[in-house]
C-alpha cells in the first residue's frame, strides 16, 4: 500500500514523508519563534524581534520545502522556466501586492515607526494610532478610539508619517489669560511652582511663562512645558486644571471677554 | 525600618504607617502615606516581608533607568587627577515577600519629592530621573529613609582642567547597602573630556556589615543592556 504509486514516480509513502516533513518544519518553526520572543522580550524591541521571530520561521519553512521538493520528484530547473513565465504574468496581476511588498521591505530598512509607536499616517486628517504591527505586506495601527486600522504599506511608505515618539521628549503650550488689574508677575511665578511641582514635567529643557501678548479682554500668558514623548498628555491635561484652581485661589482671575462702550452724547436720564 | 521583618509588625513615622497582620493564610499588608494607602492581601506560608531601599526610578512610574545628579554647586578637577567626594541621590523603599526561592516586590514608595529631566538632547538625550544634592568631601548622614549617599571617585583623564556639574548613572548597575544608620552606594566618574564621561557602580559597600539591598532592576538583563552610562552630552 505504501509503495502504490499516485501520480508519475510519487507513491503513497514520498506523499506521507512529504507532509510530516512539512508539518515537522511548521512545528520547529513554531516552537523557535515562541522560544525567542519568550527569550529575548526584554532584551530585544518588540518589532525588531518580530522580524527575527518571522525571517527564522520563513528560512525554516523554506528548508522544508526544498526538502520535499526532491522526494516529490519536483525539479526546479523545470520550475524556473515555468516560473520565468508565471513570473511575469503574476508580476502583471499583481503590481499592487509587489509594491506593498517592496514597500514594507524599504519601511523595515527605514524604520520611520515602529511597534507601539504613536503615529500619525497621512498628514493632519490622517489615521492617528498606536502602531500594533509592521507585516511585509501591510502595517496596522490601533486607534485611541480603539478600532483595528490596517493600511497598505505602500500607503505608509508614500504618507507622510508623524512620529510622536521618535524624540524622547516634546514640548506643550497654554495660552493663560489674567485680568489687566492682576499681576502678571505673580501669576507667572504660581505656574512655575506648580510645573516645578509635577514630577513628569520636565527640569530640563526649562519651562517658559512669559506675557506674549496684551488682548483686549487680557494680559495672554504663553506657558511651556516639555515632558516626556510617553507622557506629555498626561502632564497636559492634569497641569491645566491646576494652573486654573491655583490662580483663582490666589485671586488671579480668568477673565471674560469684555468690551467697554462710550456714547458720544450723554444719555438722558429718564424719567 | 530596614531589614527582615515577622508578621505582626508596625512601624510609624509620620506621616508614614507600614504595618503587617498575620492571617491564616499569609498576612494582611498596610501602608499609609500622606493620603496614599495601600492595603494588599498575601498568601503565603512565610511570614516575613523584607524592607529595604531600592533604585530610585519605580515612582511615579518607570519611565527609565538613568538617574542624573547634579551638584548644588560645580566641582572644578585638576588635568590627570582624582578626586573622592559624597553626594546624596533619592531613595525608594520596596516592600518584598518571600517564596520558596524568589521574592517579589509588593509595595514601592518614596518619601522624597520625584523629578524627572532630559540629558542631552530631544533627538538622541535620554530622560533620566531628577536630584540636586549638595556636594560634600566627606561623609554626610542623611535620613536613611529619604536620601542615600553615593561616594564617588572621580577621575580625570583628560588634559585640560574640567568641570563637573552632573553625574548620570545607570540603575541596572545599582548596587545599595544599608544599615540602621546609613544608605549607600559607591561609584566611579572616568571623565576623558570636556563633554565625555564614563560612569558605574561599585559593587561594595561603604561601611563594613552594612547589608545588600534587594533590587528591583533586573540584573540578568544586565550585561545586554550594560551597567556603564556613557555621558556625551556634557557633564
Amino acid at each position: 500500500m505504501w509503495n502504490r504509486i499516485i501520480f508519475q514516480n510519487i507513491t503513497v509513502s514520498d506523499v506521507i514523508l512529504s507532509f510530516i516533513i512539512i508539518l515537522v518544519a511548521v512545528l520547529i518553526g513554531k516552537a523557535l519563534t515562541l522560544s525567542m520572543k519568550k527569550r529575548f522580550k526584554d532584551k530585544i524591541s518588540k518589532d525588531r524581534l518580530n522580524t527575527m521571530s518571522r525571517t527564522v520561521y520563513y528560512i525554516i519553512l523554506l528548508a522544508g520545502f526544498m526538502t520535499v521538493l526532491p522526494i516529490l520528484d519536483i525539479n526546479l530547473s523545470g520550475l524556473m522556466v515555468a516560473g520565468g513565465i508565471m513570473a511575469i504574468v503574476i508580476g502583471f496581476a499583481s503590481q499592487s501586492i509587489v509594491s506593498n511588498l517592496i514597500s514594507g521591505i524599504f519601511l523595515t530598512f527605514e524604520r520611520p515607526l515602529r511597534v507601539d509607536d504613536v503615529v500619525s499616517i497621512g498628514g493632519q486628517d490622517g489615521t492617528l494610532g498606536i502602531v500594533e504591527d509592521i507585516r511585509i505586506i501591510s502595517t496596522s495601527l490601533r486607534t485611541f478610539e480603539g478600532v483595528y486600522v490596517r493600511i497598505p504599506n505602500e500607503k505608509v511608505f508614500t504618507s507622510n508619517i508623524t512620529n510622536f515618539l521618535e524624540n524622547v521628549a516634546r514640548r506643550f503650550e497654554y495660552n493663560v489669560g489674567i485680568r489687566y488689574q492682576d499681576d502678571a508677575d505673580k501669576a507667572a511665578e504660581i505656574i512655575k511652582e506648580l510645573i516645578e511641582d509635577h514630577p513628569l514635567a520636565l527640569k530640563n529643557p526649562p519651562p517658559q511663562i512669559f506675557v506674549e501678548d496684551l488682548g483686549s479682554s487680557a494680559v495672554n500668558l504663553k506657558v511651556r512645558v516639555w515632558g516626556p514623548s510617553t507622557d506629555w498628555f498626561q502632564i497636559r491635561i492634569e497641569l491645566l486644571w491646576k494652573i486654573k484652581k491655583e490662580l483663582e485661589e490666589n485671586d488671579i482671575k480668568i477673565p471674560f471677554n469684555q468690551q467697554e462702550v462710550w456714547f458720544m452724547n450723554e444719555l438722558e436720564k429718564e424719567k | 525600618m530596614y531589614g527582615e521583618h515577622k508578621a505582626p509588625f508596625e512601624f510609624e513615622r509620620e506621616p508614614l504607617i507600614v504595618s503587617t497582620e498575620e492571617t491564616e493564610e499569609g498576612i494582611d499588608y498596610h501602608r499609609e502615606y500622606e493620603e496614599n494607602i495601600i492595603d494588599k492581601t498575601i498568601f503565603s506560608k512565610e511570614k516575613d516581608i523584607i524592607i529595604n531601599p531600592i533604585e530610585p526610578l519605580n515612582t511615579p512610574k518607570a519611565l527609565t533607568s538613568a538617574l542624573l545628579i547634579e551638584m548644588d554647586k560645580p566641582l572644578v578637577l585638576e588635568p590627570k587627577n582624582k578626586k573622592k567626594v559624597y553626594l546624596t541621590y533619592p531613595l525608594e523603599i520596596g516592600v518584598f515577600v518571600k517564596g520558596k526561592k524568589h521574592y517579589k516586590d509588593i509595595d514601592i514608595f518614596t518619601l522624597v519629592k520625584n523629578k524627572y529631566t532630559l540629558y542631552g538632547d530631544v533627538k538622541t538625550g535620554t530622560i533620566c530621573k531628577y536630584w540636586k544634592s549638595e556636594l560634600h568631601t566627606s561623609e554626610p548622614s542623611p535620613d536613611p529613609l529619604h536620601e542615600g549617599v553615593l561616594e564617588l571617585q572621580l577621575y580625570n583623564f583628560a588634559e585640560e582642567w574640567i568641570e563637573v556639574t552632573k553625574s548620570v548613572f545607570n540603575a541596572y548597575g545599582m548596587v545599595m547597602f544599608y544599615d540602621d544608620e546609613l544608605v549607600s552606594m559607591k561609584g566611579q566618574m572616568k571623565i576623558v573630556g570636556e563633554e565625555k564621561s564614563a560612569t558605574r557602580f561599585l559593587t561594595e559597600p561603604l561601611r563594613e556589615g552594612m547589608k545588600k539591598s534587594l533590587e528591583v532592576f533586573e540584573k540578568k538583563v544586565q550585561h545586554l543592556k550594560g551597567a556603564k552610562f556613557i555621558m556625551e552630552g556634557g557633564i
